[in-house]
């Protein structure tokens, strides 16, 4: 039987529950619905959620069982093993298997494999090869009391997370250009904020890993304050 | 990789950088077990759902916005919905609710030298946040958002009216929602 829309009133009754989590099934199915079609509803539901969220971070802490590290890490290993081979396997998917062999490979310390497939259909470990690069590149303010940090990897698209951490309590814009090898020409990556001295961007850019010489950060005036130069591709 | 920046540290162990896939366990491992434990009580249950956690953030990594929020955050709100769903799979039933007496808002906000500045402050602000709140409707809200507890279970425990329960987390909520969006403001 199919449920009744649910009105503005109901949602909004149910609003601060379902920020927290604690509605589901048919009723948090419908009030999905409507918040779907409703721009005052929907604005409504994700503020609560962002203040519900918040107030996890006052949860006590509690260290969990000895060994519970090794346990999470053979956990992800035992996650990362059987990849199915599907025959539209997304780019993402196929990025997250590389990854997870990758982490299999790196945490039992026998390099990393490349990705072939089984007789069963599956996808297994065959060979020990170099797999897409991992580059990192840092930098400090000219008066090297900041740190900017810059880390590409991945391919197709190639991923690029550059995070600044400032202890200034600093809020400003920044934009963010990348320098190829071989090229003095800077090309225009993406912008980023910093509030309270700390800000990231994690974006994709058209060139691959080993073909970055280094990343600028520019303030909102255009200038240069950081770079962060790459070390040699392998 | 002890001093990462959280977006750099989990973009790491995204790729399998083992130094960092340990690095990300220790430094959110008491926080996501901690928040576990509140929720489902049991400690092997949550155990198993603070393990899993860490799974699904390393799996859905690229999934991460950090518009919407801290790393922190967003590897506690995948730890909530996890214990939520085990609960309900589990029926688990409501345990007793050690964090009401163990909650301490006038504790210091950081956590180790190895948190966010602007983890840190949030954490401040909530934590003034609920310690503004009237006792009943802080402790509903702590219940819903914490221990994982419904509108109905908290009503059957504090001997009150489903709407009574009701209103107070509403309320609860909307005050931190709005204590919070006024301290931005004012920052």
């Amino acid at each position: 039987m199919a449920e009744q829309p649910m009105t503005c009133a109901e949602v909004e009754d149910l609003a601060a529950e379902l920020a927290l989590g604690g509605i589901g099934g048919a009723e948090r199915a419908a009030a999905l619905a409507h918040l779907a079609r409703c721009d005052a509803c929907r604005t409504l539901v994700d503020q609560l959620a962002r203040a519900a969220d918040s107030i996890l971070l006052v949860a006590p802490a509690v260290e969990p069982p000895a060994g519970f590290e090794s346990r999470v890490l053979a956990r992800i290993a035992a996650a990362a093993e059987p990849v199915p081979l599907r025959p539209r396997r997304s780019r993402q998917r196929v990025w997250l298997g590389v990854a997870a062999v990758a982490l299999v490979a790196a945490m039992s310390g026998v390099g990393v494999a490349e990705l072939g497939h089984g007789g069963n259909g599956r996808r297994v470990p065959t060979a020990v090869a170099p797999i897409a690069s991992v580059r990192t590149a840092l930098a400090t303010d000219p008066a090297g009391r900041w740190t900017c940090q810059v880390v590409v990897y991945g391919t197709q698209p190639t991923r690029l997370v550059v995070s600044l951490d400032r202890t200034d309590g600093l809020s400003a814009g920044f934009s963010v250009e990348a320098l190829r090898e071989g090229s003095e020409d800077a090309i225009p990556v993406g912008t980023f904020t910093i509030s309270e001295g700390h800000g990231s961007l994690a974006t994709t850019v058209d060139l691959q890993a080993e073909q970055f010489r280094a990343v600028r950060v520019l303030d909102q005036a255009g200038k240069v304050r950081y770079e962060a130069v790459f070390p040699p591709a392998a | 990789m002890p001093f990462a920046s959280d977006d750099t540290l989990l973009a790491s162990f995204a790729m399998g950088d083992s130094d960092a896939a340990t690095a990300f366990i220790r430094r959110y491992q008491g926080q996501v077990f901690g928040l576990a434990r509140s929720m489902v009580g049991d400690a092997s249950l949550a155990e198993d759902v603070a393990q899993e956690a860490f799974v699904r953030a390393w799996r859905h990594a690229e999934a991460y916005d950090s518009r919407r929020g801290s790393v922190h955050t967003w590897l506690l709100v995948i730890t909530r919905n996890l214990a939520i769903d085990a609960m309900r799979m589990r029926r688990a039933q409501p345990v007793d609710p050690e964090i009401l007496t163990t909650l301490d808002l006038e504790a210091d906000a950081a956590r180790g030298p190895e948190m966010m500045a602007e983890t840190a402050a949030e954490m401040r602000e909530v934590r003034a946040a609920l310690a503004e709140l009237p006792d009943d409707q802080r402790q509903a809200l702590v219940l819903a958002a914490l221990c994982g507890r419904t509108a109905k279970e908290i009503s059957e425990s504090e001997s009150i009216p489903l709407g009574t329960a009701k209103t107070r987390i509403r309320a609860g909520l909307s005050k931190v929602r709005s204590a919070m969006a006024k301290r931005g403001t004012d920052g």
